[in-house]
């Protein structure tokens, strides 16, 4: 597996999060996607997505159920719930934040 | 996130351990496989892919226990794993795990058993409805405080008050009482109207007292307690109206009390005042007074009341109640002040009982940690963080104290029982005292306070262990360096401390009671017997029988084969039953409330004799001194002391307040002097 890039800690949650905003996912279709819309930049291996995805469901902001794959099998399906939305929209704003302090420091240096 | 869902899902990681598990294994193949898959269709054949999943298969029982944790599933199962661990730790070293329970379980019990008389006594409130706002009032005399009152004075009181929704007085004594065919002394209670309202008492069965029966007084209607009712009348419905004697009296019950009602001092008939307890004078503190604040009334302003009225009572009756005051108390603060200090310092004294038993404790476990060293050492060698191996050294004391406590459980229930037998009468509400919740939680709590404490001990000593030097040691035994012994050294230095600080206490409690032992009591206690007998005597009649009856008691009893002495008194000694003032010669125009006070008794001749009392000088009583002859007093070397200081007082007269102030008794006797009041009480004047 090719070595994942670090991520910040706490980002990797906001990144599940907007993945599955747009519909329910599996672990696998998550590193996915993550992948692809980053332009290949970002690789997530399963040492970072599963303890996250249960951490995040432990915490009440996504929700499991199995259901039937797009290759006909049995997988682990991730919905964003209520509060997970709400959490999405505020560790979003933050991320705006704060990576634009970091570009307006990083630029004008 | 709400916090039901968030159990529901912690409680569905606990219970349903498998299907969790299973769902896990089959979440993370499932990923492995469509990597697998995109590998090959990116180009390796299906064999190379395999063999990359099958590396990275070892990863994934590393990826399950990351989701474990995440799951907050590890902390728990690791707990019951130390727990089970320090069972058979427990198990392996049966000698030890005994001693160290045994030796905490006695501390522990001790600290419950003295912790349940506290919270029976001084912290439980009283079971009346809103105790806080019950209060007692005594007479103050002279900046002294007596928990007596007058009726007169209260009544006053009661009148011109306005802060007490009610206010009531009592007094008790023991009364032969007869209900069916067995007559025994009960306490009866004889109080006024307000009492039951003041503290908010209803009866079970029946009614209170009617307004007429209050009145009258003598209207014979008497209130039974619960249990009376049970053990005299099994209990029935039909004990209204059935009738219970006391003395020649047959009194009507029109009511049961609720069970555990005694009050006063565990009483268990009620009746109203009687005719001759509302002709006492003012001066006569014969009663005790209890109170209710209204809501919303303080303590302080019925206080300032209460003083304002007093104040002028003093002015109105100069004679009695000049620098006569009152005191209203918190009820439960005044039952319990004299035993506060004393259940504290028993409290400290177990406490410091506790300490020593977890320093041995704590030494034996230093000692076993260090026997383990090497085992402890290979556990932080094959990955165990530190706070892992802290936790499992602490749950292995956690065991040990709750295990202790358990069995501390057990000598408590056993101290308790002892220590409500051994103690000194009059200690209020001891009888209440029981194991309750609170109790518990105490034990508990200190339990596990004490596995912190001893459990830091042997932690403090492995978190030092030098992992390389530990290992290196082939023998298994470590002696490792100054600083386990310091720390022994610490421990033993804290239990000497301990241990010398009890011992002196104890020591001088023993000399205090030993001394107390040996007091001259001014009488032979040794070889007398004490009985007690009344009679109804009512009418010219009876009271001509009752005197024939107790002329022929002790000779009666001279009779019985190994008697050597008889003797009859109102109050032996250890139990005054009257006190008053006394004047010498002659009677005052008007009686003062300044007079001089003696303890009075009633004797027989040969009481002196029987109890071992010296007579100093002059005569006993003889059987020549009756009620129809010139009255005759002996009296004791302190009165002697102070009312003739330097003169003979024989033959000299005395008048005091027995049948009758206006007649003179003749001094015919100086005896020795007694300890009236018990052992602790200086002997005072008596007549």
């Amino acid at each position: 597996m090719s070595k994942p890039t670090d991520l910040v800690q706490g980002t990797l949650d906001l990144l599940i999060l907007k993945t599955i905003a747009l519909e329910p996912m599996h672990g696998w279709a998550i590193a996915q996607r993550i992948r692809q819309m980053s332009g290949e930049v970002l690789q997530v291996g399963q040492s970072a997505l599963y303890p996250s995805l249960h951490k995040l469901e432990q915490s009440g902001w996504i929700h499991s159920k199995w259901a039937v794959s797009e290759n006909n099998r049995r997988a682990r399906y991730y919905t964003l719930t209520k509060a997970g939305r709400k959490a999405l929209d505020q560790e979003a704003a933050q991320w705006e934040r704060l990576s634009a302090a970091i570009s307006l420091i990083v630029r004008t240096v | 996130m709400r916090l039901t869902s968030k159990v529901r899902l912690r409680l569905r990681s606990l219970f349903f351990r498998d299907r969790m598990e299973q769902e896990l294994d089959e979440e993370l193949r499932y990923h492995q496989e469509r990597e697998i898959e995109q590998t090959i269709a990116a180009g390796m054949t299906e064999q190379d892919a395999r063999a990359v999943a099958l590396r990275s298969h070892v990863d994934i029982e590393q990826r399950k226990e990351e989701c474990r944790d995440m799951r907050g599933l590890n902390v728990i199962d690791n707990s019951l794993r130390d727990f089970r661990y320090a069972i058979r730790g427990l198990r392996r070293s049966p000698a030890f795990a005994i001693l160290a329970v045994l030796v905490m379980a006695l501390g522990i019990g001790a600290n419950t058993a003295v912790f349940s008389v506290v919270n029976g006594v001084l912290l439980k409130p009283l079971a009346f409805r809103n105790p806080d706002r019950i209060v007692t009032l005594a007479t103050v005399f002279k900046d002294t405080k007596f928990p007596v009152v007058s009726l007169p004075d209260f009544q006053d009181w009661r009148d011109q008050s306005t802060a007490f929704s009610a206010m009531a007085c009592y007094r008790s004594a023991d009364e032969p009482a007869r209900a069916g065919s067995t007559t025994e002394y009960i306490r009866v209670a004889r109080i006024s109207p307000e009492l039951f309202r003041t503290l908010a008492i209803a009866p079970v069965i029946g009614r209170l007292f009617s307004d007429e029966e209050q009145k009258t007084g003598d209207a014979a209607a008497a209130l039974i307690s619960h249990s009376y009712w049970q053990s005299h009348f099994g209990g029935s419905r039909a004990v209204l109206g059935r009738r219970v004697r006391i003395a020649d009296q047959a009194l009507t019950i029109v009511g049961v009390l609720p069970p555990g009602f005694h009050f006063p001092e565990s009483s268990d008939i009620w009746r109203p005042l009687d005719a001759v307890d509302r002709t006492l004078p003012r001066a006569s503190h014969s009663f005790f007074a209890i109170a209710r604040l209204k809501p919303g009334a303080r303590l302080e302003q019925a206080q300032t009341q209460l003083t304002s009225i007093a104040g002028r009572l003093a002015q109105h009756y100069p004679d009695s109640n000049k620098e006569v005051s009152v005191r209203a108390t918190g009820m439960r603060d005044d039952m319990v002040i004299e035993v506060r200090l004393t259940l504290y310092l028993l409290l400290g004294a177990v406490c410091l009982v506790l300490l020593i038993a977890c320093a041995n404790v704590a030494t034996l476990l230093l000692a076993k940690a260090t026997s383990r060293t090497r085992e402890i050492a290979i556990r932080a060698a094959i990955g165990a963080r530190r706070g892992r191996i802290i936790r499992q050294l602490m749950t292995e004391s956690l065991l040990l104290a709750l295990l202790a406590g358990g069995a501390g459980l057990i000598v408590a229930a056993v101290g308790l029982r002892a220590l409500i037998a051994l103690a000194p009468a009059g200690v209020p509400r001891l009888a209440e005292t029981t194991i309750d919740g609170r109790v518990l939680a105490f034990t508990f709590g200190v339990s596990a306070l004490c596995s912190l404490f001893f459990g830091l001990v042997p932690v403090l000593y492995a978190s030092r262990i030098d992992l390389n030097d530990a290992l290196k040691q082939g023998s298994g035994r470590t002696v490792s360096g100054g600083r386990s012994n310091r720390l022994r050294e610490a421990l033993v230095v804290a239990e000497i401390a301990f241990s010398v600080v009890l011992l002196a206490g104890a020591g001088l409690l023993i000399k205090s009671f030993v001394a107390l032992n040996n007091v001259a009591l001014g009488f032979r206690p040794e070889r007398v017997l004490l009985m007690k007998a009344s009679l109804p005597a009512s009418g010219l009649e009876g009271e001509r029988r009752a005197r024939q009856f107790f002329k022929q008691l002790p000779s009666d009893f001279l009779s019985l084969p190994g008697v050597s002495a008889v003797g009859a008194t109102m109050g032996p000694p250890g139990d005054v039953e009257s006190a008053g003032g006394y004047w010498i010669d002659h009677l005052p125009d008007r009686i003062k409330s300044d007079t001089p006070d003696a303890v009075f008794s009633v004797v027989t001749p040969g009481t002196f004799g029987a109890l071992g009392i010296p007579l100093r000088r002059g005569r006993d009583f003889a059987d020549s001194d009756a009620a129809d002859a010139p009255y005759t007093a002996v009296i004791n070397e302190a009165l002697a002391r102070k009312a003739f200081p330097g003169q003979d007082p024989i033959g000299r007269s005395i008048f005091a307040g027995f049948d009758s102030f206006d007649k003179p008794m003749k001094i015919v006797g100086i005896v020795g002097d007694v300890r009236q009041w018990g052992p602790a009480r200086k002997p005072e004047p008596e007549i």
